[in-house]
């Protein structure tokens, strides 16, 4: 009988943190998913070419009575240090519902938009030999276990603090993007991208 | 088998008015990062179903290590509807605060060997098992779910505080 395994299985990792967004309300779907794009341009977890996006999946289903559903998983992966052993894991989930074309007054101006609901999930995790160096050896991979769960225990705590703090500043920037409330004390996107997708900064 | 969880009692705050939910919202993070909580959101939902304003569900979890076996959970879940900015002068000065119906919802857990070291078989599980329900009975009965319960009645007081409420006082200040 075949062997089911999932896409985690034998990974060994840590899990940062897991949250989700959902919104349902007026905004711009295209205008989200590039600005989020860019984000994770600008912070090293991609590169501007679009052949090399992990974008692993994109499902777009049209209805006539209930709009557009749509699914997107973007499945990143980042280094962070050059570091040889762990690298930073963030799988991206969007569920779109109900999504359609609406029109909006913005500043006086009307201006295209959707209207629907976005979910997005996203799972932060630490992976550790990520490369198999440790666990392919015949003599390392004895050790291992031992290394990662006390060796190496204390730094691979401080990567995953660290990543959970790069993890809720994304959080942060999707949330001011959709103009939601905040907790964190410096805006991630500050005026850079144009909130909700609507109108120019330079008038604001 | 997974760590044990000890639930504790569950706080609720109902609120209908106007509120500075930007300043609740900090205050609720500030206080979780001021004891030194590790603050986590894992779900923040918003939509606009009617008229009347918009519907917010928020979660918000922290938690603390007391020792290298126990670890305390702090679950915050408030619930709103009816959101919408309005203008009003306070203290002479024009503000943007919001009026809403808040539901507010505080429970806490106390999380016994969160790392799993007794759960590598079923002897040692056995074990902890002996541990929790004769050895540390006490301690757990005692300390650890009292201490919990009075430091999230100290949260809990705070956002009655925060939105005046009549029973803004907590009897058990100066407890733990």
């Amino acid at each position: 009988m075949a062997k089911l395994k999932h896409v985690y299985t034998d990974i060994k990792y840590l899990e940062a943190t897991y949250f989700r967004v959902k919104y349902r309300d007026y905004f711009d779907m295209r205008q989200l998913y590039l600005t989020m794009h860019e984000w994770l341009i600008q912070e090293d977890y991609a590169t501007r070419e679009d052949h090399t996006f992990p974008e692993t999946y994109y499902m777009h289903r049209e209805t006539l009575q209930s709009g557009n559903e749509g699914w997107i998983w973007w499945r990143l992966k980042k280094i962070p240090n050059n570091n040889s052993y762990y690298r930073y894991v963030l799988d991206v989930d969007f569920h779109i519902l109900m999504m359609r074309d609406a029109e909006i007054m913005h500043e006086g101006r009307k201006v295209k938009t959707n209207w629907g609901e976005v979910e997005i999930k996203i799972w932060a995790k630490l992976e550790g030999d990520y490369g198999r160096k440790w666990r392919d050896s015949t003599i390392m991979k004895h050790f291992e276990d031992l290394f990662r769960r006390r060796i190496f225990f204390k730094d691979f705590q401080m990567h995953k603090l660290e990543f959970y703090r790069e993890a809720y500043r994304f959080q942060e920037f999707i949330k001011t993007y959709l103009k939601l409330r905040t907790y964190l004390p410096e805006v991630e996107n500050e005026k850079f991208f144009a909130p909700l997708g609507h109108g120019d900064i330079s008038q604001s | 088998m997974p760590p044990v969880d000890v639930p504790g009692y569950k706080q609720t705050i109902k609120y209908k008015g106007i509120f500075d939910f930007d300043k609740f919202y900090k205050m609720v993070y500030s206080w979780m990062m001021g004891n030194n909580y590790y603050f986590e959101e894992p779900s923040y939902k918003h939509k606009v179903p009617s008229e009347f304003g918009a519907e917010d569900e928020v979660e918000i979890k922290g938690w603390i290590k007391v020792n290298s076996y126990v670890r305390y959970w702090i679950f915050v879940t408030w619930h709103t509807w009816d959101q919408k900015e309005v203008e009003v002068i306070k203290e002479g000065k024009k503000v943007m605060l919001t009026k809403a119906r808040i539901w507010i919802e505080l429970k806490n857990k106390v999380e016994l060997d969160y790392d799993d070291y007794f759960g590598k078989s079923k002897f040692t599980e056995a074990l902890r098992t002996f541990l929790n329900k004769i050895v540390l009975k006490s301690r757990i009965e005692n300390v650890y779910t009292d201490e919990l319960h009075y430091r999230m009645l100290k949260l809990h007081n705070l956002i009655k505080e925060y939105l005046d409420n009549e029973t803004k006082t907590n009897a058990f200040y100066d407890v733990w």
